[in-house]
């Protein structure tokens, strides 16, 4: 039998060696002065102990914690505050591409408009505004709209992944239909819908 | 689980539904019987007190481990802490492969290597346990004498060998889990464990 292995050491110092090792272990004076040595180090370093704090300490350790994970972001609460947004929140990243995209379309197609208010105030012709105010690389100006301003920072902190992540699918023709026909009322409502949910959830 | 229906605050035609944990107190389960997985699953689930659980579950053995590395009691408590803010950062990417308890010796050998990596930590007085009790003075600074001695051995090993001593000896995990720890296999976590020995007993005949 060759002399153990590291491996086999360490299961000496367990007293879980196999019996042909430990038969050999016996035997051979070269792997029995190892096994000792091993053993009287284990000693030395098993004798060192570290002191206890104080018994009040430990609660004092966890409220230190509890302290420093205050200012974490909450892990569920989050995503619940968020959740029931996210048919909304996809349909207008959805409504905001389409916008995005019909800005920079090549020219003779028509430009098309955002939802309807959106520019209310900004100009009284809603189909060009947008297009002057929003060239390739510059935002959407909305025009003073807050549901509106809402809607859009909700949608910037939505990615596609996540909504992917989510379960959540896009079907554009639904999109349209719930986001390019709301009316100023349905999105006054929304936003005000938003504005309580970001209140409650600390945002 | 819950699942809410929002009615009249949107317009006629959507409906909008909400599924997600339920965060009615008349639904929520003790705690303090909970298991460590129904802990961290309440935890994702928005309980911040489920995580007090964690810690007052975890926090000595993370707090010794810790001291272990560093050889003083403020760094040791600072770490600790580090250790718990990790892992509630990092709840989410737990997939319960491992026990939490596993999980948390994982962060805080992370972060004990890294801290005693970039600075030496000044260390407090230890001492060699089985004190007698009316100890001669001379004998009581001899054990203290030997002890230093030692930590300042361990102190030297190459890092995973003296992770793989520390979670040995002073935690007495099994090499399976201690395995799981270092993410090294069974194998070579009892060959570190005795290279570990045979080093420490040069570096204390240098001494």
């Amino acid at each position: 039998m060759t002399h153990l292995s590291p491996s086999e050491f360490a299961d000496a110092l367990d007293g879980t060696l196999r019996p042909e090792c430990a038969a050999h272990l016996e035997t051979c004076a070269g792997c029995r002065a190892q096994a000792d040595a091993a053993a009287e180090a284990l000693a030395r370093a098993s004798r060192v102990e570290i002191p206890d704090p104080s018994p009040l300490f430990w609660d004092h350790l966890s409220a230190r914690v509890r302290d420093a994970i205050a200012s974490e972001r909450p892990h569920a609460p989050g995503r619940f505050a968020w959740s029931w947004l996210r048919p909304v929140t996809l349909a207008l990243m959805a409504a905001l591409a389409t916008l995005a995209i019909a800005l920079t379309l090549p020219r003779g197609r028509p430009p098309v408009a955002p939802p309807a208010g959106v520019d209310a105030g900004a100009s009284p012709s809603r189909g060009a505004a947008p297009r002057a105010a929003a060239g390739p690389g510059s935002e959407i100006v909305s025009g003073g709209d807050e549901a509106w301003d809402l809607l859009s920072e909700a949608v910037s902190e939505v990615g596609l992944e996540e909504a992917h992540a989510a379960g959540l699918t896009v079907r554009p023709g639904e999109i349209d239909r719930a986001v390019l026909d709301m009316t100023p009322v349905e999105r006054a409502a929304l936003g005000r819908l938003l504005r309580q949910e970001l209140k409650r959830a600390g945002a | 689980m819950s699942t809410h229906v929002w009615i009249g605050a949107v317009p006629p035609e959507w409906k909008v539904t909400v599924t997600g944990a339920a965060t009615d107190a008349r639904e929520q389960p003790p705690l303090d019987a909970s298991d460590d997985a129904a802990l961290v699953a309440a935890c994702l689930a928005g309980r911040r007190d489920a995580f007090d659980v964690i810690v007052e579950r975890h926090r000595r053995h993370v707090y010794r481990l810790c001291y272990r590395f560093v050889g003083n009691h403020e760094d040791a408590s600072d770490l600790a802490q580090d250790v718990f803010v990790r892992a509630y950062r990092g709840l989410r990417g737990f997939k319960g492969q491992s026990s939490i308890g596993t999980w948390l010796y994982r962060i805080a050998v992370n972060v004990s290597l890294n801290k005693v990596a970039s600075k030496t930590p000044p260390q407090e007085p230890i001492a060699e346990s089985a004190a007698a009790p009316f100890e001669h003075p001379a004998e009581a600074l001899m054990r203290d004498e030997r002890a230093e001695q030692v930590r300042a051995a361990i102190a030297r090993l190459p890092r995973k060998q003296r992770a793989t001593l520390i979670l040995r000896i002073y935690h007495e995990l099994p090499h399976e889990q201690i395995a799981g720890i270092l993410g090294s296999s069974v194998g070579a976590v009892k060959a570190n464990f005795f290279h570990a020995l045979g080093n420490l007993r040069k570096l204390l005949r240098d001494a």
